[in-house]
């Protein structure tokens, strides 16, 4: 397949570009160097070339300057089938069109692209400075494996090696066979150790079933033990009480030794002791207290004798205490009488001159001036109202003049008010005015509207009717006008084009006859057909003549012909390409004259349409249109203005509606007004006439409200007067009647007259009763004294009392000292009678205690006591003793207790004591064991619980299982793999090694210029190794034996011979290269073009470069090679 | 008032599930002891539906099961079933009977365990109107049974609404299937009403009269007990009548979508298509979780790319939805045909070889041998991961191959590209 144009119409940078490549040249290389300073677009055309033949691809940054959906590149592609037009754009489906922009089904590049994917194509059919380093470092990579070799540089593949190492590490890291550290090495440790952490956390059912087993015989031994340990510390325990007893035993008996001389002396009662003490003192007692006692009655006996009292006083004593509250107050009158008499006589002085004032004269009876509280009270309520009804009344005198002057203004009639309301509210309710002032504004507007659509027909100048005479063409017309115009234009320059062409090609075949016959030597096939027939003529000449002369002509007739013979059987193709130039010449000349015809013909056809369109103007009177184009714009703008202009008039008839409306308003409010003026301003005018009518019928409405209430006041105020008159003319104040302040003054007099009476009275009355007191404590004192055979007369009534009171205070006082002194003497004799008691049952006493101890007297009687104490004391010893003793061995018959421990033998119970302490411990550790075996038994079932752990370990596991099944597919898949690709590589080398061998074998020394001399292959480390062979032996392709460059070399002459071989099997694609040149010294380029030309014999290659004086090296390696700049694309 | 029960089987208690996408340490801590978790969802069903008794028809363990720490939870759960008044009826799967916990298990009053030797029946009165109801059930006695168990049952109580627990291969061939083969159509006529079997690991009601249900395992373990999983809530209405419900209890489930993205040729359009399909899952998914192992298909131009780069098209369609969580990526996909067939390139050449190679009987031994080789130094545990026995290994070997030799063709074949 090959690309015979590229076209950059919208990509990247470029727009409408094209790299034309022409047609593959008849013979020569098929080479195109196409030559751009940096940046001049090498790397996008090399883009675009892979998205044309495999698709823009879906994140494409050519997009910078056309959008995804402008983007498009063209390309004419050729195959053998023939050439075809197509077209790219980016689209997800049918992104490839054909030459007449439908999408291509069948893709016309997957046979051309002999299947490769863009990856693959790129990789195997194009080259630049890095993949060809890269190259050379691959084959330092897979040194050794020349089908890794091969493989990678038929298929482009630097990287291959590396890749196949990488499969083969990476199956290796999960598993390799004597590898210390694995992946699966790692996940089996992980197995095992989930394997050890569940064993320590879980209880299995055979552990369950054990410990259940060893907690029941943990028991059992436990109760056995138990036992077996209680038995020990028995006899332990009865051992070591016998011991103990026998301590006890020795201390009992010298008790008993003790008490053996007491046993004779009696009993004594506890506290004996005591009582023998108190006896004693209670004796000292009785004896002090008893004389005592005899000594105090003596005494109160002799004070008693000798006491007197006045019996006499003694007996007034109750009547003087009767006559105490008179005394008292008698005292107190004799210092208040004088002043109440004076009191008396000033107020009833004051009484006479108050109540002449009041009467006006003098009064016999004060008390008829007083009134009843009935009277005095209607007359004090009278009094206060008077105020407030004065001056309410006041106030409504004051309101209904007001009200009487307010009601004075005129008022409209009924009907009159209602036209006028009426009228105003038309006018309210009426829009007229507002319209009015609108429609005059849309008025404008439209006459603006119409002013402008009238001017966009200038030149033209008539007015309305004239332009609705004008008939526009029917839009078939115009189109028809418009079209036949187009077709005639284009169809003008494409035929005056190919007539151009055509002339052009006419005179390159006319200059290549002429080369052509020149560069063939003499002879056509007129002029060999005469020499033929010249030399039949010569030889027909010679048979008759049969002489020297004729055989000499026709030997050199002969000779000549068979010269013209040969000549042009060497110029053969020559004389056909004289021939075919003819005939080119001859078609060039007829499609010249076809095309010239089909100018004319197009000429007429467009002048004829431009006639019709002239006379059509001149008709309308349109004569400045000179374009057809203009027509149609010139008749849109003629139905504007028509369209503007029945706005206008519309327009117009609402503005004079609205007019009319508000003039109609205007005239009937002026009548009723009887005024002439403004619409507003007669209507402001209606509002205040009923503004002010309203106003005075209110004020009416008041006035008679304000004249009832007056009406009303005045009838309280009569009510009043007639009662203060009917309650006055009764009493005293009838003479003050027309004055309310008199009234309520003379009120005030006649309280203070009613306050001084009652003070009168009371006063009187007390005077009255201090008369009589003094009268009856002089009676008093009176009898008293005749009862004591006293005379009372002369002496002052108190005075008299004040002695009286003296002496019977005295006789009372001598009767209480007697009454004491009784008293104590019958105190005296109750205490000797009962002290004489006490102390005969006090020697009672004595003699009872003395006779229970057996002692004469008191003094006696300690010694005896502290004898039987000791026997006592002696006694609890011997008893605690014994229970101590009993307490150890048992029972309670002490004589038994000592007689079998007296039998007793102590060196073997020692012996004893010994061997039973040694079994308890024993049996205590028994018992110990036991226990701990049950308990933990125990505590394992307790701790089993009922949690997740062990499941969840198990779950760890089995995710570990999987990642080892997973992963050990994995390394097998990569390891199978792995083996098949190698074996793969190998058959690879067999079927291509002989070919890509000598291919490269070729390339590579003439790209050295013969510094190697050829390439072969020896069996090596890992198969077939790759030899460089140089005049001085073979070299390897390591670092020491070959430079970077010689191997980057070398790995190019690889990519030209699998260029070959796979040419040699299908037409190849074509083939880029971008600047490989960089590292490569002038010749060896040379050389390299030379191989680059000649891949470009069987394919097409593409050579991108920046180095312009690559040029000349080219040209000469390559000379057929065309160069392309594209500095001209832009 | 209507009898009510749960009918559940084979809930394998504290068995693990088997995929890879557990490697994730976030996955595994939400569906950590996911068959406790099931059951306690079981046991909270029973409670909430407040129904009279729980059915379990067989393998509550898995046989090798010898943790007492299972036992402990399972008493504990019962205890919970008992104080909520709700009877339980157990009988014995294959899986149970090799159980060595079985024996220890320390188990309520209101749990009925069947015996081995006879079917016996439990009768439950009537109350508040409900029907009498009578249980007949028979365990498993030993890990394999090769004949039916029906003749042992006895026929229907009169005025019972009979129901009968069976561990059994339904319609397995007898002499051939050792797991108490039975016909179904033998369970229909033997008079019953309810039919509650278990041992099938996959949900099927054979019969709606008289009712055959086997309700499959409650919670799928691996992705070949795929989809969502159930247990049969049955209700026996006052007039006899049985409806069922499936009520869903899985923590986690499987699925196994296959994708077929032929025509595709862009790698963010896969992702695309993956993402679609792991949202249709998290959308439909019946279970918490869904656990996916994706299967690509068709004719992409992508093929190879796909293949090569399937570990990084997993980690980016991994966060496309939330409770989906990919347990793998299969790559079953091809190149466009125009391009396979009419390819001259060398690596359609390389191809072509591998391919051959791949196919000869000389090179499968020769994988047989690698696969024999790996399975030597694997750990016990994991010795039949590739197979459990050598006809197995050479398929699994021959598969390996083949797959292998596409994956490292696919790195061989074209230049690296970085992912878009």
């Amino acid at each position: 397949m090959r690309l015979n144009r590229l076209g950059l119409a919208a990509f990247g940078k470029f727009t409408d570009a094209s790299l034309d490549f022409g047609d593959k040249p008849a013979d020569g290389p098929d080479l195109h160097i196409l030559y751009g300073p940096n940046e001049a677009g090498k790397s996008t055309i090399y883009a675009a070339m892979l998205d044309f033949f495999f698709g823009i691809q879906e994140k494409s940054s050519f997009n910078f300057k056309h959008p995804y959906n402008a983007m498009r590149i063209e390309g004419d592609v050729a195959d053998a089938d023939g050439t075809a037009a197509l077209v790219r754009i980016k689209r997800r489906t049918n992104d490839l069109l054909d030459g007449g922009g439908q999408p291509v089904t069948l893709n016309p590049f997957s046979s051309g692209l002999a299947g490769l994917d863009r990856d693959s194509y790129a990789a195997m059919f194009s080259l630049n400075e890095a993949s060809l380093t890269e190259g050379g470092k691959s084959l330092l990579a897979a040194e050794g494996d020349f089908g890794r070799i091969l493989y990678g540089a038929s298929a482009g593949l630097a990287d291959f090696g590396k890749e196949l190492d990488a499969v083969t590490a990476e199956a290796e890291a999960f598993h390799k066979e004597r590898a210390r550290k694995t992946e699966l090495k790692a996940l089996s440790t992980e197995l095992d150790d989930l394997a050890k952490e569940k064993a320590e956390i879980d209880t299995l059912a055979p552990e369950y079933e054990r410990l259940l087993t060893a907690k029941a015989a943990g028991a059992e031994a436990l109760a056995e033990a138990e036992a077996a340990e209680h038995a020990a510390q028995a006899a332990l325990s009865q051992l070591q009480n016998q011991a103990k007893a026998l301590e006890y035993l020795s201390e009992f008996k010298d008790i008993q030794t003790l008490i053996e001389p007491l046993n004779d002396l009696p009993e004594a009662p506890a506290g004996l002791d005591a009582e023998i003490t108190r006896l004693r003192e209670e004796a000292a007692s009785l004896n002090t207290q008893s004389a005592d006692t005899a000594e105090t009655l003596k005494q109160h006996e002799e004070k008693i004798g000798a006491l007197i009292v006045d019996e006499a006083a003694l007996s007034q004593a109750d009547a003087l205490k009767t006559l105490a509250d008179l005394e008292g107050r008698y005292r107190a009158d004799a210092r208040d009488l004088p002043r109440r008499l004076e009191e008396q006589t000033a107020l009833k002085a004051e009484v006479a001159n108050r109540s002449k004032r009041m009467a006006g004269d003098a009064v016999e009876d004060v008390r008829t001036l007083l009134l009843s509280p009935a009277i005095k009270g209607t007359v004090l309520d009278l009094a206060d109202a008077w105020p407030a009804l004065h001056a309410r009344l006041q106030a409504a005198e004051t309101e209904a003049e007001n009200a009487a002057l307010a009601s004075s203004n005129d008022l409209l009639d009924v009907a009159a008010r209602a036209e006028l309301e009426a009228a105003l509210q038309a006018y309210e309710t009426s829009d007229a005015s507002t319209r009015a002032n609108l429609a005059a504004d849309i008025v404008a507007t439209h006459q603006r509207a119409f002013k402008s659509a009238m001017d966009a027909l200038a030149p033209w100048n008539g007015d309305i009717a004239k332009l609705h005479q004008i008939t526009p063409p029917s839009a078939e017309t115009l189109s028809g006008w418009r079209m036949s115009l187009d077709e005639t234009a284009a169809t003008i320059a494409r035929a005056t084009t190919d007539a151009t062409d055509a002339t052009e090609r006419a005179a390159e075949k006319q200059a290549e006859i002429h080369s052509k016959s020149a560069s063939i030597q003499s002879l056509d096939s007129h002029q060999l057909t005469s020499l033929m027939t010249r030399r039949d003529a010569a030889w027909a000449a010679h048979r008759t003549a049969l002489d020297a002369t004729s055989a000499d002509a026709f030997e050199r007739l002969l000779q000549e012909t068979d010269a013209a013979n040969a000549a042009r059987f060497a110029n053969a193709s020559a004389v056909s390409d004289l021939a075919a130039a003819h005939e080119a010449l001859a078609i060039a000349n007829t499609q010249e004259r076809a095309a010239s015809k089909r100018v004319k013909d197009a000429e007429l056809a467009r002048e004829e349409t431009q006639s019709f369109i002239k006379t059509f103007l001149e008709r309308a009177e349109l004569k400045h249109i000179s374009d057809v184009s203009q027509i149609s714009d010139w008749f849109t703008a003629r139905s504007t203005a028509l369209d503007t202009a029945d706005a206008l008039t519309d327009a117009e008839a609402q503005h004079q509606s609205a007019v009319n409306d508000a003039d109609s308003l205007q005239q009937h409010l002026s009548g009723l007004l009887n005024v002439d003026a403004s619409l507003p301003a007669l209507a402001n005018l209606t509002r205040t006439r009923l503004d002010a009518d309203k106003a005075a019928r209110a004020a009416a409405q008041q006035q008679a409200k304000r004249t009832i209430d007056l009406e009303k006041r005045q009838s309280e105020v009569n009510a009043w007067r007639n009662e203060w008159t009917a309650v006055l003319e009764a009493t005293w104040m009838a003479p003050m009647l027309a004055s309310v302040q008199s009234v309520k003054a003379a009120l005030v007099d006649h309280d203070e007259l009613a306050a001084q009476i009652i003070t009168l009275d009371t006063l009187e009355r007390r005077i009255t009763g201090m008369g009589d007191n003094q009268a009856a404590l002089q009676e008093g004192l009176r009898r008293i004294f005749s009862a004591l055979g006293e005379d009372i007369a002369g002496l002052d009534p108190l005075d008299a009392y004040n002695a009286l009171q003296a002496r019977v205070k005295e006789a009372e006082k001598q009767n209480a000292d007697r009454i004491r002194l009784q008293e104590d003497i019958d105190t005296a004799t109750t205490r000797r009678r009962s002290l004489e008691v006490r102390m005969k049952a006090h020697h009672q006493d004595i003699a009872a205690t003395l006779k229970s101890i057996g002692a004469n007297d008191l003094l006696s009687a300690p010694q005896v006591l502290s004898e039987i104490q000791n026997r006592t004391q002696l006694r609890e010893k011997s008893g605690q003793a014994a229970r101590a003793i009993l307490d150890r061995v048992g029972g309670d018959d002490i004589a038994g207790a000592v007689a079998s421990l007296d039998s007793l033998d102590r060196s073997t119970l020692a012996a004893d004591l010994e061997s039973a302490d040694t079994r308890v411990q024993t049996a205590k550790a028994e018992a110990l064991q036991s226990y701990t075996a049950n308990r933990d038994a125990e505590r394992a079932l307790e701790q089993i619980g009922g949690d997740a752990a062990a499941a969840e370990i198990t779950q760890r596991r089995q995710t570990v299982i999987e990642e080892i099944a997973d992963s050990a597919r994995r390394y097998l898949r990569l390891k199978l793999g792995a083996m098949t690709a190698t074996e793969a590589l190998e058959q690879y080398r067999a079927s291509h090694q002989s070919g890509m061998l000598t291919g490269a074998s070729t390339a590579f020394a003439q790209i050295t210029r013969g510094a190697y001399s050829s390439l072969k292959t020896q069996a090596g480390g890992k198969g077939e190794e790759l030899i460089a062979v140089t005049a001085s032996g073979a070299s390897r392709l390591d670092d020491k034996s070959m430079s970077t460059g010689t191997r980057t070399q070398l790995y190019l002459a690889l990519r030209i011979a699998a260029y070959h071989e796979f040419a040699a099997r299908q037409a190849p694609p074509p083939f880029v290269a971008d600047d490989i040149f960089e590292t490569f010294d002038d010749g060896r380029a040379e050389v390299t073009f030379e191989l680059l030309g000649k891949m470009a014999e069987t394919g097409q290659v593409i050579y991108f470069t920046h180095h312009q004086h690559l040029k000349p090296i080219a040209e000469r390696a390559v000379p057929g090679a065309r160069w392309l700049d594209l500095t001209t694309l832009l | 008032m209507p009898f009510r029960f749960v009918h559940t089987a084979d809930i394998h208690l504290d068995s693990p599930l088997k995929s890879l996408a557990l490697r994730d340490p976030d996955l595994a801590a939400l569906v950590d002891a996911a068959t406790r978790q099931t059951f306690e969802r079981i046991v909270d069903l029973c409670l909430n539906e407040d129904v009279d008794a729980l059915l379990i028809a067989g393998d509550l363990y898995d046989g090798d099961q010898t943790s007492m720490k299972t036992a402990a939870f399972l008493g504990s759960q019962m205890r919970k079933l008992s104080d909520a008044g709700v009877r339980v009826c157990l009988i014995r799967g294959n899986h149970d009977a090799k159980s060595r916990i079985t024996k220890q298990l320390d188990l309520p009053e209101s749990v009925k365990t069947y015996s081995t030797r006879t079917a016996e029946i439990l009768h439950i009165p009537s109350h508040d109107g409900a029907p009498v109801i009578a249980i007949h059930g028979i365990s498993f006695p030993a890990g394999q049974v090769p004949n039916s168990l029906l003749p042992r049952f006895d026929g229907p109580v009169g005025d019972s609404v009979n129901i009968g627990m069976l561990h059994t291969s339904p319609d397995g061939a007898e002499g051939h299937d050792v797991y108490a083969p039975v016909a179904i159509a033998d369970l229909a006529a033997h008079g019953f009403d309810y039919w509650a079997l278990g041992h099938i690991h996959k949900r099927q009601v054979h019969r709606k009269t008289p009712a055959i249900v086997m309700p499959g395992i409650p919670q799928g373990r691996h992705v070949n007990e795929a989809g969502a999983k159930s247990v049969t809530l049955v209700t026996v209405h006052d007039d006899r009548q049985i409806s069922l419900e499936e009520r869903y209890v899985s923590v986690a489930e499987f699925a196994r979508p296959a994708l077929n993205i032929s025509g595709i040729d862009s790698w963010r359009n896969v992702r695309q298509a993956i993402d679609l399909e792991l949202n249709t899952l998290e959308s439909a998914k019946q279970s918490d979780h869904v656990i996916a192992r994706i299967l690509l298909t068709g004719a992409t131009s992508l093929a190879w790319r796909l293949r090569r780069d399937a570990d990084l098209l997993q980690e980016e369609a991994r966060a496309a939805a939330s409770d989906v969580w990919i347990e793998g990526l299969e790559i079953a996909c091809t190149a466009p045909q125009s391009a396979s067939t009419t390819d001259a390139g060398a690596v359609a050449e390389l191809a072509r070889l591998m391919a051959g190679i791949a196919a000869s009987p000389d090179f499968l031994d020769r994988a047989v041998d690698e696969a024999n080789a790996l399975i030597r130094a694997l750990p016990r545990e994991a010795r039949d991961v590739l197979g459990d026995d050598p006809a197995a290994v050479a398929a699994v070997a021959a598969e390996l191959a083949h797959a292998g030799s596409d994956e490292v063709l696919a790195r061989l074949a074209v230049p690296a590209v970085e992912a878009d």
